[in-house]
């Protein structure tokens, strides 16, 4: 419903014009601020990525500085807690805190890779499937439903096992055992794309493949490859914690979350924090980007919102009727 | 036909329902007065949009959050079914006294269940018959609304059955529980036009041989002159004009009836021109003041502005318009050059 | 019907042999077997030895026919930590593993689906709110993590349960609820959302209007249909949690299954109980797909033999 002035004077359009480039900035915050939960999901992002991004700044110590006097203090609010450790610190003295922070970066750094990789080459392969169809779709296909078959964690753990655990290791490892569903889901929207009038049409007078597939159909794309890939972000997420965790992920001295319950999860008869923080990052993490995707599913698609906004006032008038 | 019958089977008594939607509260019904009586056929004609299967819902229940009714009345032999008691009776004569036949026959069964699955399911929950009962019944009414080899078809799933086929299916489950009144929304709109005439002559045959009440709601003119003995018309929310079939058709009154029949191609009638009542029917959201019709009315006048009462006519029908019975659609004339054209 | 599971096993058939490229490629063009299994300290003669005892030493292609006719004949190599054939090992733990996850998945089937029916009753309600946040933390915690809070909690805590091993039933509830968790958040959030869709269809509807109690359109109309998706994904939580997923759970409650005892392979090198366990979870996988394929024929007669 939005009314565009045809008689707007020539020395107000300027501002307009700044103010209509920063509008989808100011919608999508006040959008986004309806949602209590997607909205405090997107905060702990932000912070987060800001947080990795600068973690050299705000650690309040070096991750792997060790400190035999300083082994498994408890955090800065109970007894027996050593100065300067906010969250104490885990079994070889190394402050929990600045792991955190540092441990951030391992989870964002595999994640992007991984998302970045497989969805780069798995929607590619949708793309020429779902467009080239025939033979090349069929064998694309097969090697996609082939591949969802097979016993994924098994495979990676063997194929880690052989090339040796780091961090490039799971970023490929990962990748190539999660680029599947980019495909099926790129080649799914291509296949139904293509029948529709406005890609006929285009083909009918003649347009060049190469010019359909970017101007109409990656348009179409973006919306459900970007919730797909944030949600795959959790997976690959998830996935790297109990990789380190296993210890055939990100390899000391670098530090990872899911390494650091790991190495708190023998003394945890003792201390709770050492295991208790980092899996908390994780946890957060995962839930902000998941409620932060929710959000975004809701709100790019217009009947979605619609029935959210109905089941909201059927649950409003009940309550009030009760 | 004018059988006056001391209560009507059912009566809506000046219903409103509002639907609450993120652009706001959108107005389905704004008054809507009609009764039934018993044997009684009646039509509810109007455009999509207009309210008449919202009523329907309404008279069946169906009417879930965020809709609810807002004021007015349902009765059903004179009894309330809005208030709390009249509510928990409406729920025993749902789907017994009153059953409903709805548009799209494709999406109304359920697809896992077989055809007798669904027979059986409301023969021994309102007849309370056995198995084995139901299941004999069952039969006889598939045998009844038209379906052959109904022994075997008992056991079939709706995808098994063709548009037309799966309509009668649904007949058969209205009537199962020989109701006193069927509403049919809309029940041949998606079947072809030959399946359609059969669907309508089977509700007429079975009308006759049970007494039934019906309700037909239809955008279709065309096929309420067979079947119906009144006729209401319906418009963004209210009823703008209602009375026997044969009045309302040779003696339209209000500006939209005369519309509306005149846009109605008539095999009988090949020399009229059919006419297009331009523009679209107002937002119900926000609802005009005065006459609703007014911004697509030839005739419109500064009364308009005001919504017009319903007055009865001379013909024994309702109207509501402040300029009755004035030929709004002048005749398109034979104009010369369209016949020379020719 | 037949044919319909040839075409399956077929099908399976073909996943096993991509399996087995798979592990071709990664043991013998991108690892080295050699380097892997024997220790650093090994002289150039033991590995010329040890080559020669595996056919290491041959063309690639000699070396893949021999692989594949190793594994038709279910010949895996010797276990080298438990000096017994691979497969052997692999088959006693196996049990053990399914212990686990069909507590796991009845779990989650068990509570996940009532609950997530429930909430959809009332979308946007009070307890529904309570499932949607409770599927999403479920969601959100790692598995090991969650596995760790348990035993800190019930077993080190309260002391109600051993912390790991197996034996008695006390021994499997951690362990079954911590690979039910996230499983059990999934098939919540899709039963919630599957059963409101249906509660929206024309079908329910009519059958309201026919006068059913509310209870009957929501278990006998309703359910039966949004239980479709719902054992779709159920069955891809069986296979998921099969393919490994039991691993990171076996580990932190030092279960002895397959999982378990991958980990201990890769700890001690033991490349071909690896290969092993791998080749029979890809074979298993395709069993419970072929299952899960005539079950669904069962339940929806719209899925016809294509």
């Amino acid at each position: 419903m939005t009314v565009t002035s045809t008689s707007s004077l020539p020395d107000t359009s300027l501002k307009q014009g700044l103010l209509m480039s920063l509008a989808p900035v100011g919608r999508f915050l006040s959008e986004l601020w309806r949602d209590k939960a997607g909205f405090a999901g997107f905060a702990f992002l932000v912070l987060l990525v800001l947080v990795a991004l600068f973690a050299p700044l705000i650690a309040p110590h070096d991750p792997a500085a060790q400190s035999v006097m300083a082994r498994l203090k408890p955090p800065i609010w109970m007894d027996g807690s050593a100065p300067g450790h906010l969250l104490g610190t885990d079994m070889l003295g190394r402050d929990i805190l600045s792991r955190l922070l540092y441990g951030a970066r391992s989870s964002l750094l595999v994640s992007v890779s991984v998302v970045a990789l497989a969805g780069s080459f798995g929607v590619m392969a949708g793309l020429i499937a779902g467009y080239k169809g025939g033979l090349t779709d069929a064998v694309i296909m097969r090697i996609v439903d082939v591949q969802v078959a097979f016993p994924g964690l098994l495979l990676t753990l063997l194929l880690v096992a052989v090339i040796g655990p780091s961090t490039t290791t799971i970023i490929v490892v990962l990748a190539f055992s999660n680029w599947m569903i980019y495909t099926r889901v790129v080649r799914g929207i291509v296949m139904s794309l293509r029948q529709t009038p406005f890609i006929e049409a285009a083909e009918v007078i003649g347009c060049k493949s190469s010019r359909i597939i970017v101007k109409h159909i990656l348009p179409n794309l973006i919306a459900p490859l970007l919730t797909l890939g944030i949600l795959e972000f959790t997976n690959i997420i998830l996935a790297e914690a109990a990789l380190s965790f296993l210890g055939l992920g990100v390899q000391p001295p670098a530090t990872s979350w899911g390494l650091d319950v790991a190495g708190g999860k023998n003394y945890m008869m003792i201390a709770w924090w050492p295991i208790t923080f980092p899996g908390l990052a994780i946890a957060l993490t995962v839930l902000s980007i998941n409620l932060f995707a929710n959000w975004l599913r809701v709100t790019t698609e217009p009947a979605e919102r619609e029935k959210r906004y109905a089941r909201g006032r059927a649950a409003k008038m009940r309550r009030t009727k009760a | 036909m004018a059988n006056a019958h001391p209560t009507p089977i059912l009566e809506v008594r000046d219903l409103c329902v509002e639907f609450d939607t993120m652009a706001g509260l959108v107005q389905g019904l704004r008054g809507v007065s009609f009764s039934v009586m018993p044997g009684e056929t009646m039509a509810l004609v109007g455009e999509s949009g207009s309210g008449k299967s919202v009523t329907a819902q309404a008279i069946m229940g169906l009417i879930g959050l965020p809709g609810r009714i807002s004021s007015g009345d349902i009765l059903w032999k004179g009894q309330s079914l809005l208030t709390r008691e009249g509510q928990k009776a409406a729920g025993k004569l749902r789907g017994k006294s009153v059953s409903m036949v709805f548009q799209d026959p494709m999406t109304s069964l359920n697809p896992l269940m077989t055809i007798g699955a669904h027979l059986i399911e409301v023969l021994r929950r309102h007849m309370g018959l056995s198995k084995d009962k139901a299941f004999a019944r069952g039969v006889e009414l598939l045998d009844a609304v038209g379906i052959t080899e109904p022994k075997r078809r008992m056991g079939q799933y709706p995808h098994e059955f063709s548009g037309g086929m799966r309509q009668r299916v649904m007949i058969a489950l209205a009537i199962a529980c020989e109701p006193e009144l069927l509403i049919a929304d809309e029940p041949t709109t998606a079947l072809d036009v030959t399946i359609q005439a059969q669907v309508l002559d089977l509700l007429a045959d079975l009308q006759k041989s049970m007494g039934l009440s019906i309700v037909l709601i239809t955008h279709d003119l065309g096929i309420v002159a067979g079947l119906c003995e009144k006729v209401a018309v319906m418009y963004a929310g209210s009823i703008v004009e209602a009375g026997t079939a044969k009045t309302v058709f040779d003696h339209a009154e209000h500006p939209y009836t005369q519309g509306l029949i005149r846009s109605t191609p008539r095999l009988d009638d090949r020399r009229a021109r059919l006419i297009s009542i331009d523009g679209a029917p107002p937002s119900l959201l926000h609802p005009p003041k005065g006459c609703a019709f007014q911004s697509r009315c030839p005739v419109s006048s500064r009364q308009c502005d005001e919504k017009p009462a319903r007055q009865a006519t001379p013909e024994g029908g309702s109207v509501s318009c402040w300029t009755p019975s004035v030929a709004a659609w002048s005749e398109p004339s034979e104009s010369p050059t369209g016949g020379q054209a020719r | 019907m037949g044919t319909f599971i040839l075409r399956r096993a077929f099908q399976g058939l073909l996943v096993v042999l991509g399996v087995t490229i798979v592990v071709f490629i990664a043991t013998r063009l991108i690892g080295d077997p050699a380097k892997v299994m024997l220790p650093l300290s090994a002289t150039d003669a033991q590995r010329a030895a040890f080559e020669a005892q595996f056919g290491l030493d041959k063309p690639l292609d000699q070396q893949f026919f021999a692989f594949i006719g190793d594994l038709m004949s279910f010949d895996f190599g010797e276990s080298i930590w438990q000096r017994k054939p691979a497969l052997d090992v692999v088959l006693g733990k196996l049990p053990k593993t399914l212990e686990l996850i069909g507590a796991g998945m009845f779990l989650a089937v068990a509570i996940g689906i009532p609950l997530g029916a429930i909430a959809a009753v009332r979308p946007d309600g009070l307890f529904d709110r309570l499932i949607v946040g409770l599927s999403l933390t479920g969601l959100s915690i790692p598995q090991f993590w969650l596995g760790l809070l348990l035993i800190m909690i019930f077993a080190v805590g309260l002391g109600w349960v051993p912390t790991s091993g197996t034996g008695t039933l006390a021994h499997l509830i951690l362990p079954a609820v911590t690979l039910a968790v996230p499983a059990m958040a999934r098939i919540m959030m899709l039963v919630r959302s599957s059963v409101i869709n249906e509660l929206n269809q024309q079908y329910v509807r009519t059958a309201k209007a026919r006068g059913l109690p509310f209870v009957r359109v929501l278990f006998q109309h309703a359910m039966r249909n949004a239980l479709v998706p719902v054992l779709t994904l159920a069955g891809w939580e069986v296979i998921s949690a099969w393919a490994g997923y039991t691993v990171v759970v076996e580990t932190v409650f030092a279960w002895p299954g397959l999982g378990f005892t991958a980990m201990k392979a890769i700890g001690q090198s033991d490349l071909f109980l690896l290969q092993a366990i791998v080749f029979v979870v890809a074979v298993g996988i395709v069993i419970v797909n072929i299952l899960l394929d005539v079950l669904f024929k069962l339940i929806d007669p719209r899925i016809k033999d294509a």
